[in-house]
């Protein structure tokens, strides 16, 4: 897999605990995007929203799994965050989103930005 | 229960029907088997109240948010004379002075409240169900074992969620609120015009972010805490 994530490329994260997460209005809050060792993501790979789905089905379980939110990598680029292919023993699409080379944790701006911009799969 | 506007106001007892305030007068009214001040005073401590509405018989809706030794208490005799609910050049001059806000700004966020009902009678009631939703949620928070989140996020220290449940039990106005994965508890406030306010609480520190309609930011950090953030979200929703 290419080392660089192309801005068309898509990355996925499962939001987990989804009932956690979920906004009275349907959206999901910007606490999913705040994590000290910055935002764990999986890049598309090449593969379909269909098989990106059962990856993380399989990996978390089906009950654990209601929604995921993705967006595209140009967002994460223009936000401006630091993107990194970051692949794992158990997971080879996983990547890393942070706030800069320098700092770890998204800022609030930008993980609200980027919890408006994302879009919601339900699994 | 009786509904007004969408808020529901449930009394305290039945007695508490016999208790009130003519707001005309400032005179109390009750009966012998009705609470007196004093007890529906401590009510109000017990239950968390913070605001007293009155309630005109013209359908218009005002409160006063009450504090005394930092708790949010319900003051008997500090009734508006009718004139002034139904003056609008009056009232806007007086909700300076009287510290007044429209209630229906408020309707949705399921506050504490006192009403007084069309008869000008106090009801009495406490809607504290957003408030105890919070708790309970933070409470929920403290079962969480190590990657709850499946993504190696860490439990949450005691410290930190005995502030944020500090910070709940006394908010005037009830926020959404969500764990983060960096030891921090998220409260949000949203309005339909696309203005956002966040609190973030840590376990020394609060971080605000606001945002308004026009996409603007300002971000800060907080040194008077509960008082400040109440004085803040009431700013948001005048």
């Amino acid at each position: 897999m290419n080392k660089v994530i192309e801005p068309q490329e898509n990355l996925y994260r499962a939001v987990k605990p989804y009932a956690i997460y979920k906004k009275e209005g349907g959206r999901i809050s910007s606490a999913l995007f705040k994590c000290s060792k910055g935002v764990s993501a999986d890049r598309e790979g090449k593969r379909t929203q269909k098989e990106i789905v059962t990856d993380f089905i399989k990996r978390f379980g089906e009950d654990q799994v209601k929604a995921i939110a993705y967006f595209d990598a140009e967002f994460c680029y223009q936000l401006p965050s630091y993107l990194k292919y970051e692949p794992l023993p158990e997971n080879e699409y996983h990547s890393g989103i942070y706030d800069s080379k320098e700092k770890i944790e998204l800022s609030s701006i930008k993980a609200k930005k980027l919890a408006d911009y994302c879009k919601l799969i339900s699994a | 229960m009786n509904s007004q506007n969408g808020l529901t106001i449930a009394p305290f007892n039945s007695s508490s029907y016999n208790f009130g305030l003519n707001y005309e007068t400032g005179q109390e009214q009750f009966d012998s088997n009705a609470l007196t001040s004093e007890k529906m005073k401590n009510l109000c401590i017990a239950s968390a109240i913070s605001i007293v509405v009155f309630f005109s018989a013209s359908g218009q809706h005002f409160m006063k948010p009450i504090k005394q030794n930092n708790l949010n208490i319900i003051i008997e005799h500090n009734i508006i004379p009718k004139t002034l609910k139904y003056n609008t050049k009056e009232l806007d001059s007086n909700k300076a002075n009287l510290n007044l806000f429209p209630i229906n700004e408020y309707l949705n966020n399921n506050m504490s409240i006192i009403g007084f009902n069309s008869d000008n009678n106090l009801m009495g009631g406490v809607n504290t169900e957003k408030m105890n939703k919070n708790v309970k949620k933070i409470k929920e928070y403290a079962s969480f074992k190590e990657d709850w989140n499946g993504y190696g996020a860490e439990p949450f220290s005691p410290k930190l969620l005995e502030f944020s449940e500090y910070i709940i039990r006394n908010l005037k106005i009830q926020p959404e609120i969500f764990p983060t994965g960096r030891q921090s508890i998220q409260l949000e406030y949203e309005q339909d015009s696309g203005r956002y306010l966040e609190f973030e609480i840590f376990e020394n520190s609060i971080n605000m972010l606001y945002i308004d309609e026009n996409g603007n930011e300002e971000i800060k950090v907080l040194e008077n805490k509960i008082e400040e953030i109440n004085k803040v979200v009431s700013r948001f929703y005048e």
